[in-house]
C-alpha cells in the first residue's frame, strides 16, 4: 500500500496515496474572517473553489503559523470511485479539499500489518485520527485515517442538522 | 430491462401529470358552465389516456377512478347526461384523488377513492349502468371459445387478439400499418393485404389495452382475445384482471354508447403528442434537468475564465477577442433562459385553490391571472409557490368579505382577486390585488401594542403605511382565532423572507374598506449578479449590487459629524433619517481597521463616532491622518442600514458559486465567486449578515425615524433640549439642558442655613439655594419637606435653583413664539404643550443673584458700535444681544454664515461674532469667505463656539478668526468681546475677583 508523507510541526505523517489528488506548493487562498472549525478559508484550484482546512488545527487543535505552508489536496469522491469515499465527509463529495501542511515528503510503500498502536507518542494528538505508527529509519511515522480527519464527528453532525 | 420499464413508468407519470393539468382546467370551465364541446372532448381524452396507461402498469386505483370519470365525461360529451354541480364536484374530487395517486405512484393503491367513485357511479346509474354491464360481459365472454380461420394461434407473451375489420370505409393497408405501429401483426387474412376486398382479419399482439386500440384503428367488427380462441396455447385468464378491461363485446357496446367517434385527431398526432409538450406556439423537448444544470454551471465557469483572460489582453489581441467574449456572454444568457419557465407553472394551481377555499369559507370569489406567460428562473418559481399560496389564503380568509357583508357595503357579491405579472428591466413585478375589506391600521396598531411589539407613544407616531407594515413582525396575526385556512401566525414575515431569499422585495398597500394590494418584485435570474467589491480588514468581499442603495464617503470633519451615537450604538444621520451603522469587519469577526492616508491601521475605538485620541507621540502622523470613512447604505426590506468598509475596490459582474457544504452554516455568506484577478472572495448574504450583526429595525426604525425627524429639524431649525421644571407648583420654567450640571432631590433636613441664606451640600460642594421668584415675576413658594434643586454648570459661585417638581428634558423648537413681557433673567415666555413656559436666561440670573457681576461695567465704549452676531440658536442670540445692548452696542443677527454674508454686504460692522456649528454655512466656511474679500481683510471677526478642542481653535485661528472664544467660559468670552470691541488689551474692572 502506497502512502504519501508530509510533515507538520516536525512530525511526519502519512495518508494513503489513493486519496491524494496532488500536492501544491503554494495556493493563494482567501481567509474566512473567522475560522469555521478547522476551515480557514477557500482557494481557487484551477477554477474550482475548494475549502482550505488547517490540518494542524484538526489534529493538534492549534492553528498553523507556518510562513510558507504547503497543501495536500484530497480528491473528491466522484473523481476516483475505486477509492472508498463512502463516509460522510465534511466537504461535499463533489469537491476536493485542500489540507494545509508544513511541507511534503515522498511516497513510501508500507505494510499495513506492521502498524503499531500509537499510544504514548504524540500525546496531544487526537487519537481517533491516527491509524497507527510505524518506525522507519529511527523516525516515527504516524499514519493518519483520512476517513476520520475528513469525516464527521458526532458533534459536527448535530451542528450541521 | 428494469431500467426500461422505469423509464416507461416515468414517462407515463410525466405525461399523466400533464393530462391531469389539462383535465383540471377543463373541469373548472365545466363547473362554471363555460365549457365548449371541444373542452369536454379535451377533458375526456385526457382522462382516457390516463386510464389507458394505468392498466398497463397495473395501477388499479387510478384505473378505477379514471374509468368512472371517463364514463361520466363521455356522457356529458354525448349529451346523454345533464351537466350538474354534483357531477362537476365529484369529477373534481376524483381529479384530486388522481393527483394524490400520482404524487407517489408506489402508494397509489392505498388512496381511498370511495367517495368520488360512488358519487360518480350514482350519477351514472341515473342512466343505465354501463359500468356494471361491462363487468358482467367480461365474465361471460371469458368462457366463450371461438372458432377461428387461422392455422394456429401462437403462444404469446403479450395479449393477442383476432380482429375482423369491415373495409367499407377504411383501407386495409392503413389498418395494418397502424396496427403494426402499436404491436405485432402475426397473420392477416388475406395474406397479401392489397388483395383484401371487404374484410380483413388480423392476428395481432400488443401491449396496448383494447380500448386504446380504438384510437389507432377503425371500429372492428369484433375483437376476440387469444384466450377465447380454440386451440390457443394461452388459454388462461388474462393477466390484466382490471375491471376496466373491455372485451370485444364490451368494446362494441361502448362504441355504441358513444356516437361521437373518439378518433378525432389522427392517431399519429396523438402518439407524437405523448412525447411533446403542447405549448402555445413552440415545439419543446424534454431534457434531463441535471444535464442542463451542468451546462449552465459550465457556462458560468466560462464567464469567469473569460473575465480572467480578458484582463490579460490588450490592443489588437483584445479587439479580436471581443467578438468571442460577446458570444460567451450570449451563450451563458441563452443557457440561463432554458431554465426559465412561465409563471403559469405556479399560477396554474391558483384557480382550483381559490375555488376550494371560497367554497370552504362560503364566499364568492373570482380570480383573474394576467401575464402568466412571463418567464422566470425555475429556482425562483419553486421558491414563490408557497408564499403565493399563503397570500391567496390570507386574501380569501381575511380580505374578501362574505357575500352578505359585501352586499351591505355596496360591493358586488363576488370578490375579485387579480394576479397581475409584468416585467420591467431586470425585474418581474407581480401584483396580487383584492377588493376585500383591506387592512385597518388602527386594528394593527392595537394588536401590536397588545403583543408588546410597540408602545402606545410609538404607535401614535406611525403613518398608516408603517402601521400596516407591522404585519411583518414574526408571529403577528390579526385573526381573532386560528382558522383552518390561515391565522396560524406563521404569517407575513415568512412570506416576506421567502421572497427576500430569492432576491426579491415585498410591498404591502391597503386601503381600509377597499382592498389590499401586495406588490412583489423578483429578479429575473439568480446566478450572475453585479457586485461591488469592498476591502475589509485586508480581504475582499462582494456585495450584491441590488442590496446597495448608495455609497457615502465621509471625508471631512464636518461630514463625519453625521456619525453619532444613540443608545450606545453608532448611527448615521442621512437624508433626514437615522440609520444604524455597523462595521463589516467587526461583525464578521475580522480585526477592525481604518484607512488613514492610504494605510490601514488597526482601529481601537469603541464607537465610530468617537474622536480618536490624538497620538501625541506622532504629531506629524496625526495631522496627516485622513479619517475617511466609507459607508455603504444597504437596503434590507423596507429599512436601511449603513455598512462601514475600509474602502470600495471596484465593481464586477460575478458568477455566484455555491458555498462548499462545509461552510453552509455561515448564513452571512450566500456564495463565493472568483474575481477577475483570480482571487476567490465571499459574497455577502444581506439577510444573514443583518442577523449576525444583530441589527434590529422593527421598533427602532420607527422610533429613530421620528427621532430622526426631530434631529433633522434640529439641524435646520435649531431645536434645543431644555430641562423643564416647576418653581412654584404649576409654574413651569425651562433652562437649556446643556447648561445644567445636575438636578437632585433633597429633604428640608439637609438644608443648612447661614446668614439668612440656605445651602445644600452635594458631592462635597456647598450650593446656595436660590428661588426663582427672587429674581423674576413668579409666584413665591416655600419648600416642602421634599424638594428638588437644579445645579447649573460653569457658575462662578456654586448655586442651585429650588424647584417643586422636575418635568424632564424636552426638545423645544427654537421657533418660539415669545409672548409676554421681556424681563431680565428670562428670555421670554412661550406656550409649550398647552402651558406657559418661562425660558430662563442663566447668565442674567446669575447676575441678578450675585451682584459683583461682569456685565455692569463702567467702561464706556467710544461711539456706538455696530456688531453682527452670527448664531443659529435663538436663545444664545438673545443672550448675546442682551449683553451687547448692555454694553451699549447696536447689534444685528444672522442665523448662519450665508445670512451673515448678506448682511455684511449691506452694512458696516465693527465686529462680527460668529458661532461655528451652524446649518447652511458654518463658521469655518464663513471666515474663509470673509477673508477672501479685500474689504474685509481686517474686519475683526471672533469665534464664539462650544467647540472646545485645541484642534478646532487652531483651525479657527488659522482660517482667519481674530479670536476664538468658548461659550462655556462666560468670563472669558465676555471679556473677549470687550477686547475686540475696544481693540486693545483693556482691563474690565468688573473682572476683579469674585468672591
Amino acid at each position: 500500500m502506497y502512502y504519501a508523507t508530509f510533515s507538520i510541526d516536525k512530525q511526519t505523517y502519512a495518508i494513503e496515496l489513493g486519496y491524494i489528488q496532488e500536492f501544491a506548493e503554494t495556493l493563494t487562498f482567501t481567509s474566512l474572517p473567522q475560522p469555521h472549525g478547522s476551515v480557514i478559508g477557500i482557494a481557487n484550484l484551477r477554477g474550482l473553489v475548494v475549502s482550505v482546512l488547517d490540518l494542524r488545527h484538526r489534529i493538534l487543535a492549534k492553528f498553523s503559523e507556518h510562513a510558507h505552508p504547503q497543501f495536500a489536496v484530497i480528491r473528491s469522491a466522484e473523481s476516483l470511485p475505486s477509492v472508498k469515499m463512502d463516509f460522510e465527509a465534511l466537504y461535499t463529495s463533489k469537491e476536493p479539499v485542500a489540507l494545509m501542511i508544513d511541507s511534503r515528503g515522498g511516497v513510501l510503500e508500507l505494510d499495513e500489518k506492521k502498524l503499531q498502536p500509537s499510544s504514548g507518542h504524540g500525546s496531544q494528538l487526537y487519537k481517533e485520527y491516527v491509524k497507527g505508527m510505524i518506525e522507519l529509519d529511527h523516525t516515527i511515522l504516524l499514519v493518519l485515517d483520512i476517513t476520520k480527519i475528513l469525516g464527521l464527528s458526532e458533534i459536527e453532525t448535530s451542528q450541521l442538522s | 430491462m428494469s431500467e426500461d420499464s422505469e423509464d416507461l413508468l416515468g414517462g407515463y407519470h410525466e405525461e399523466s401529470v400533464e393530462h391531469l393539468a389539462v383535465l383540471e382546467e377543463k373541469l373548472l370551465l365545466l363547473e362554471k358552465g363555460n365549457a365548449s364541446k371541444d373542452d369536454i372532448n379535451s377533458a375526456f381524452r385526457s382522462i382516457h389516456t390516463v386510464k389507458g396507461g394505468s392498466g398497463f402498469f397495473g395501477l388499479k386505483t387510478i384505473g378505477s377512478m379514471a374509468h368512472v370519470m371517463e364514463d361520466l365525461l363521455g356522457q356529458y360529451r354525448a349529451g346523454t347526461q345533464e351537466i350538474s354541480a354534483a357531477g362537476c364536484d365529484a369529477l373534481l374530487e376524483g381529479y384530486e384523488k388522481l393527483l394524490a395517486c400520482f404524487e407517489d405512484l408506489s402508494s397509489s393503491e392505498e388512496i381511498d377513492i370511495s367517495k368520488p367513485l360512488s358519487a360518480i357511479k350514482k350519477i351514472l346509474s341515473g342512466n343505465d349502468a354501463p359500468a356494471e354491464q361491462q363487468i358482467q360481459t367480461d365474465k361471460t365472454s371469458d368462457s366463450t371459445i371461438v372458432e377461428h380461420p387461422f392455422a394456429s394461434i401462437p403462444a404469446t407473451v403479450l395479449p393477442g387478439y383476432w380482429i375482423q375489420f369491415n373495409l367499407n370505409e377504411s383501407n386495409a393497408a392503413d389498418i395494418v400499418e397502424n396496427l403494426a405501429s402499436v404491436g405485432e401483426v402475426l397473420e392477416t387474412i388475406p395474406k397479401v393485404i392489397a388483395e383484401a376486398k371487404d374484410k380483413l382479419e388480423v392476428l395481432f399482439t400488443t401491449v396496448l389495452e383494447p380500448s386504446l386500440l380504438e384510437d389507432v384503428i377503425p371500429k372492428p367488427v369484433f375483437m376476440h382475445p387469444f384466450e377465447n380462441l380454440k386451440g390457443s396455447p394461452t388459454q388462461h385468464a388474462p393477466k390484466q384482471t382490471n375491471a376496466s378491461i373491455l372485451t370485444p363485446e364490451a368494446v362494441t357496446q361502448n362504441a355504441e354508447e358513444e356516437p361521437i367517434s373518439i378518433i378525432e385527431s389522427t392517431p399519429k398526432k396523438e402518439d407524437a403528442a405523448s412525447n411533446k409538450k403542447k405549448t402555445k406556439n413552440n415545439i419543446s423537448i424534454r431534457v434531463d434537468f441535471d444535464q442542463l444544470s451542468k451546462l449552465i454551471n459550465l457556462s458560468g465557469e466560462l464567464i469567469l475564465s473569460r473575465n480572467q483572460f480578458i484582463n490579460k489582453l490588450a490592443g489588437p489581441q483584445l479587439d479580436e477577442f471581443i467578438a468571442m467574449s460577446k458570444q460567451i456572454s450570449e451563450l451563458q444568457e441563452g443557457l440561463m433562459k432554458t431554465r426559465m419557465q412561465p409563471l403559469s407553472v405556479v399560477t396554474a394551481g391558483f384557480p382550483r385553490l381559490v375555488r376550494n377555499l371560497a367554497k370552504q369559507l362560503d364566499k364568492k370569489v373570482e380570480l383573474k391571472v394576467i401575464g402568466e406567460d412571463i418567464e422566470l428562473d425555475r429556482n425562483i418559481l419553486e421558491g414563490i409557490s408557497a408564499p403565493f399560496t399563503h397570500i391567496l389564503r390570507n386574501s380569501l380568509d381575511h380580505g374578501i368579505e362574505s357575500p352578505e357583508e359585501r352586499h351591505k357595503v355596496g360591493k358586488p357579491q363576488a370578490g375579485k382577486i387579480t394576479v397581475y405579472a409584468y416585467q420591467r428591466g431586470g425585474y418581474v413585478t407581480i401584483e396580487v390585488k383584492d377588493d376585500g375589506k383591506g387592512i385597518d391600521p388602527e386594528k394593527i396598531k392595537s394588536i401590536a401594542i397588545k403583543k408588546g411589539v410597540l408602545k402606545q407613544s410609538e404607535a401614535d407616531l406611525l403613518s398608516n403605511k408603517q402601521a400596516i407594515s407591522l404585519i411583518y413582525a414574526p408571529g403577528f396575526s390579526t385573526a381573532e382565532k386560528v382558522t383552518a385556512v390561515s391565522g396560524r401566525g406563521v404569517g407575513m414575515d415568512v412570506v416576506k423572507t421567502d421572497f427576500e431569499k430569492l432576491g426579491g422585495t415585498v410591498d404591502l398597500d391597503s386601503t381600509f374598506g377597499h382592498g389590499t394590494t401586495l406588490t412583489i418584485q423578483l429578479p429575473l435570474s439568480v446566478a450572475i449578479i453585479q457586485s461591488i467589491i469592498v476591502d475589509v480588514a485586508g480581504e475582499l468581499y462582494a456585495l450584491p449590487r441590488n442590496n446597495i442603495r448608495e455609497v457615502v464617503i465621509l471625508d471631512s470633519f464636518e461630514e463625519r459629524k453625521a456619525l453619532e451615537q444613540l443608545h450606545g450604538s453608532d448611527v448615521l444621520r442621512h437624508r433626514k433619517m437615522l440609520l444604524p451603522v455597523v462595521n463589516m469587519g467587526t461583525v464578521l469577526g475580522a480585526k477592525r481597521t481604518f484607512v488613514a492616508d492610504e494605510t490601514i491601521i488597526e482601529d481601537q475605538r469603541e464607537h465610530l463616532a468617537d474622536r480618536r485620541a490624538p497620538d501625541r507621540r506622532e504629531p506629524e502622523l496625526e495631522r496627516r491622518k485622513e479619517q475617511r470613512i466609507t459607508i455603504i447604505i444597504m437596503n434590507i426590506g423596507e429599512d436601511q442600514y449603513g455598512l462601514v468598509v475600509d474602502k470600495v475596490s471596484h465593481q464586477e459582474e460575478t458568477v455566484v458559486k455555491n458555498l462548499n457544504q462545509i461552510l453552509n452554516q455561515l448564513d452571512h455568506f450566500m456564495g463565493v465567486t472568483i474575481l477577475s484577478s483570480g482571487k476567490v472572495c465571499f459574497i455577502l448574504d444581506n439577510q444573514g449578515f443583518v442577523k449576525l450583526a444583530n441589527i434590529t429595525f422593527k421598533q427602532k426604525s420607527f422610533a429613530t425615524n421620528a427621532e430622526g425627524e426631530k434631529a433633522a429639524q434640529h439641524s435646520q431649525d435649531s431645536a434645543e433640549d431644555y430641562l423643564l421644571f416647576e418653581s412654584a407648583p404649576g409654574e413651569r420654567v425651562a433652562l437649556l439642558a446643556g447648561l445644567i450640571q445636575k438636578a437632585a432631590v433633597a429633604n428640608m433636613s439637609e438644608v443648612m442655613v447661614s446668614k439668612n441664606q440656605k445651602f445644600i451640600t452635594n458631592n462635597g460642594v456647598d450650593y446656595k439655594l436660590v428661588f426663582l421668584h427672587e429674581a423674576l415675576e413668579l409666584s413665591a413658594f416655600e419648600c416642602k419637606e421634599e424638594f428638588y434643586y437644579v445645579i447649573p454648570k460653569y457658575s462662578s459661585i456654586p448655586f442651585a435653583f429650588v424647584a417643586s417638581k422636575i418635568c424632564g428634558i424636552h426638545t423645544v423648537s427654537n421657533n418660539l413664539e415669545l409672548v409676554g413681557v421681556a424681563e431680565k433673567g428670562k428670555i421670554g415666555t412661550v406656550v409649550y404643550d398647552s402651558k406657559l413656559l418661562t425660558v430662563l436666561d442663566l447668565y442674567a440670573l446669575e447676575d441678578i443673584y450675585f451682584s459683583g457681576h461682569l456685565i455692569r461695567s463702567t467702561t464706556k465704549l467710544g461711539g456706538v458700535k455696530h456688531v453682527l452676531v452670527v448664531e443659529d440658536a435663538l436663545v444664545f442670540r438673545k443672550i448675546l444681544k442682551g449683553y451687547l445692548e448692555e454694553m451699549g452696542v447696536r447689534c444685528d443677527m444672522a442665523k448662519h454664515g450665508k445670512e451673515a454674508l448678506g448682511l455684511l454686504e449691506s452694512s458696516n460692522y465693527d465686529l462680527v461674532i460668529s458661532d461655528i456649528e451652524m446649518p447652511v454655512m458654518d463658521g469655518y466656511e464663513l471666515i474663509q469667505q470673509i477673508r477672501e474679500k479685500e474689504e474685509f481683510k481686517y474686519l475683526p471677526v471672533i469665534a464664539l463656539t462650544s467647540l472646545v478642542s485645541e484642534d478646532n481653535r487652531q483651525k479657527g485661528l488659522a482660517l482667519g478668526f481674530n479670536d476664538y472664544l468658548v461659550k462655556t467660559d462666560k468670563k472669558g468670552f465676555v471679556s473677549g468681546i470687550y477686547k475686540s470691541l475696544l481693540g486693545s488689551e483693556s482691563p474690565v474692572p468688573a473682572l476683579a475677583e469674585i468672591s
